[in-house]
C-alpha cells in the first residue's frame, strides 16, 4: 500500500472514519500504519513509561486487566464511546485498529462528534470543561475543554470514564449523552472480523466504542496504533 | 507532533482555560456577594496571562534566572531544586500595554487595580471585594476582557456564558464616559466665552506657544478652539528608517490625555478622549544623528579628543613624535 489514495482520504474528512477490508493481512500493524501516515511514537515520546507504538487489544475480565483501562473497569462489557487519551492535554489526532483475531459478533462502534455536539447543545458543547481523573504520567494537571482546536483544527475530548466534570456544563453533558436518542441513532457498528480488517478513526471527529464480548470470543485480538497525520 | 499528554502551565491556552473556569465560578454567583469579584480578579489575571503567553510564552519568564526562558520554552530543568518564577501581574500588564495597542493605558490602570484588589483580599485582613460595587468594575472588567481576548483571536461570547450583557455593559461605559466629557466641554466652553476678546486672544497665544509639537500631540481644544496638547502611550512596533545621515524612529501613540492651557479644559482617559473625537492614534516621530543613535563619536569629538590628547601629551613632556596614542573608546 502506498499513500491513501483521494478517495480514501475524501471518505476520511467525511464520514471521521475509514475501514479497509482484509488490508495487507500478512504485513505487520506498524508497516500498515507507517504506510497511512506519521506514526506516534509513544515509547520514544515517552521512554520509561511502559507506553507501546503498537498497543496489543485483547478481551480481558477485570481481574486480569492491569489497573487504569477500561478493561479492568468493564471487563468483557460493552465499553462506551469515548475519545482515546481523551485525558492527555491534545489527544492523539488519528487512531488505527487492525484485527489479528477477530470475531463475527463484537462491533466497533463509531459516533460522530457532529452527533455528540448536537445533542448537547452549543452552550453546553463549548463551555463544558473536565479535568482527568488522575494525574497522567506525574505531568502536571490542567483543564481540558470538550471542544478545542488545535492548529485551526475543530476537535472534542469525550471521555465518561477518564474524564471528570469540572462545571455545571460538563456535567450536565455526562448526564445527558448517554440516554440520547440521536446518538444512539448515529452509531455505526463495525465488525473488525477477519484478519487484516482495518479501520481508521479520527480520533478527534469520532467517538469509538466496543460492543459486549461474549465468552466464546474470549481470544479477540485487535492492535492499535496512534498517528499524528495522514498522508494523501 | 500534534500529540501531546500534558499542557505547559504557561502555554496561552492553559491559563486561558483556567482563566474561562474561574469566570464561569463567578458567573455561579450573584453579583452582590463578594466571590463575584474575587474570582473576576484571578480569571482577568490569568486572562492577561494567556494574552501575553499567546505572543509568546518566554514573556513569562522571570529574567532573574534564565532557566526560568528554558522552563518557558518547555524543556525541562537543568538544575535540582529548580522552582519557575513567572513575572508579577504588573508587569505583565505593563507589556501587554506595550505591545497590544487596543489594551491603553486606561485599561491597563483597571486591571491593575483590579488585581491590587485581589492582592487585599488574599494577603490582608481588609475585605476588599466586600463593598467593591460593581457598577464601578464590571463594565470596565468585560472590556479589558474583551480586548485581552481579541488579541488571542477570541470573542466575548467564547468566554462570557451571557456576551450581550457584557456587550451592553461595555457600551454603557462609552455612552457614559461621552456624557461625561460632553459636560465638561460645555461647562469650559461656557466659561471661555464669558472671557474678554483679549483674555481669550492672550490665552491663545500662549497656548499656541505652549503646544509646541515636540511636547505632544497638537489637537484643537473642543472647547476653546485654540492649541492643545495630547499625551499617550507608545504602542506596538517601532517602524525605523536609516538613511546616510538620519535615523528616524516612528510608533503609534495611544492618546491617553489631553490638556489646553488656554481655558484649562483637562481630559484623562482613552475612553474620554475617544468619545469626544480626540482618540485617534498619532504617530511619535523621532529623529537621530546616526553618531546619537548608535553612541558614536562624531568627527568633532574626534578632533576635540585628539586635540585633548595631544595637549595632555605636551604637558607630560610627550611632544608630536610621541608614541603616545589615546584609547579613544574608554
Amino acid at each position: 500500500m502506498k499513500d491513501m489514495p483521494t478517495s480514501v482520504m475524501a471518505e476520511l474528512r467525511r464520514n471521521g472514519y475509514v475501514f479497509f477490508p482484509e488490508l495487507d493481512p500478512l504485513r505487520s500493524s506498524l508497516e500498515v500504519a507507517e504506510c497511512i501516515g506519521s506514526v506516534v511514537d509513544l515509547h520514544a515520546a515517552y521512554p520509561g513509561e511502559g507506553l507501546k507504538t503498537v498497543h496489543p487489544l485483547r478481551a480481558m475480565k477485570e481481574a486480569e486487566s492491569r489497573p487504569n483501562t477500561y478493561s479492568a473497569m468493564l471487563g468483557l462489557k460493552e465499553f462506551p464511546p469515548h475519545t482515546d487519551f481523551a485525558n492527555w492535554a491534545s489527544p492523539p489526532r488519528y487512531l488505527m485498529l487492525r484485527c489479528i483475531v477477530g470475531f463475527d459478533h463484537v462491533f466497533t462502534s463509531i459516533i460522530p462528534s457532529h452527533a455528540l455536539l448536537s445533542c448537547l447543545g452549543e452552550t453546553i458543547s463549548r463551555r463544558a470543561l473536565f479535568r482527568p481523573r488522575r494525574q497522567v504520567l506525574g505531568k502536571p494537571v490542567s483543564i481540558l475543554p470538550m471542544c478545542f482546536s488545535i492548529m485551526d483544527t475543530e476537535a472534542i475530548r469525550w471521555d465518561p470514564r477518564f474524564l471528570r466534570p469540572l462545571n455545571n456544563e460538563a456535567t450536565e453533558a455526562l448526564s445527558k449523552a448517554p440516554g440520547s436518542v440521536v446518538l444512539q441513532e448515529s452509531i455505526v457498528r463495525i465488525q473488525l472480523s477477519s484478519p487484516g480488517d482495518t479501520l481508521l478513526i479520527d480520533n478527534w471527529r469520532c467517538l469509538h466504542g466496543r460492543s459486549e464480548i461474549g465468552l466464546v470470543a474470549l481470544s479477540r485480538h485487535l492492535e492499535r496504533v496512534l498517528l499524528d497525520e495522514v498522508r494523501a | 507532533m500534534s500529540t501531546s499528554i500534558e499542557s505547559h502551565p504557561w502555554s496561552s491556552d492553559a491559563c486561558l482555560q483556567k482563566s474561562k473556569y474561574y469566570l464561569q465560578l463567578m458567573e455561579d454567583l450573584t453579583a452582590d456577594e463578594w466571590q463575584f469579584g474575587f474570582w473576576s480578579a484571578l480569571s482577568l489575571e490569568l486572562l492577561a496571562r494567556a494574552a501575553l503567553a499567546h505572543i509568546s510564552p518566554s514573556l513569562l519568564a522571570d529574567l532573574r534566572d534564565w532557566r526560568n526562558i528554558e522552563y518557558s520554552l518547555g524543556r525541562a530543568p537543568t538544575a535540582k531544586k529548580f522552582k519557575p518564577r513567572s513575572i508579577p501581574t504588573a508587569e505583565v500588564l505593563l507589556r501587554l500595554k506595550e505591545m497590544i495597542p487596543e489594551f491603553t493605558e486606561e485599561i491597563q490602570g483597571f486591571c491593575s487595580q483590579h488585581a491590587d484588589k485581589r492582592n487585599s483580599e488574599l494577603h490582608t485582613g481588609e475585605l476588599a471585594f466586600a463593598s467593591y460595587k460593581t457598577s464601578l468594575w464590571l463594565p470596565k472588567f468585560y472590556l479589558s476582557c474583551r480586548v485581552l481576548l481579541a488579541s488571542m483571536g477570541q470573542q466575548l461570547s467564547d468566554f462570557v456564558g451571557d456576551a450581550d450583557a457584557a456587550e451592553a455593559l461595555i457600551v454603557s461605559l462609552s455612552e457614559a464616559a461621552a456624557m461625561a466629557v460632553t459636560q465638561d466641554i460645555a461647562a469650559y466652553a461656557r466659561v471661555w466665552q464669558d472671557k474678554t476678546a483679549e483674555e481669550k486672544d492672550e490665552a491663545s497665544l500662549a497656548a499656541m506657544n505652549w503646544a509646541l509639537r515636540q511636547s505632544g500631540h497638537r489637537v484643537e481644544c473642543p472647547a476653546c478652539k485654540s492649541h492643545a496638547l495630547i499625551h499617550g502611550t507608545p504602542s506596538g512596533s517601532v517602524i525605523r528608517k536609516l538613511s546616510d545621515d538620519l535615523v528616524e524612529e516612528k510608533q503609534r501613540v495611544i492618546p491617553a490625555s489631553f490638556e489646553c492651557i488656554a481655558c484649562g479644559l483637562r481630559i484623562a482617559g482613552f475612553s474620554k478622549l475617544s468619545a469626544c473625537g480626540l482618540g485617534d492614534a498619532f504617530t511619535s516621530t523621532s529623529r537621530y544623528t546616526p553618531a546619537e543613535f548608535f553612541g558614536l563619536y562624531s568627527e568633532d569629538n574626534l578632533d576635540e579628543a585628539r586635540n585633548e590628547g595631544y595637549e595632555e601629551g605636551l604637558e607630560e613632556g610627550r611632544g608630536e613624535n610621541s608614541d603616545f596614542e589615546p584609547d579613544w573608546n574608554e
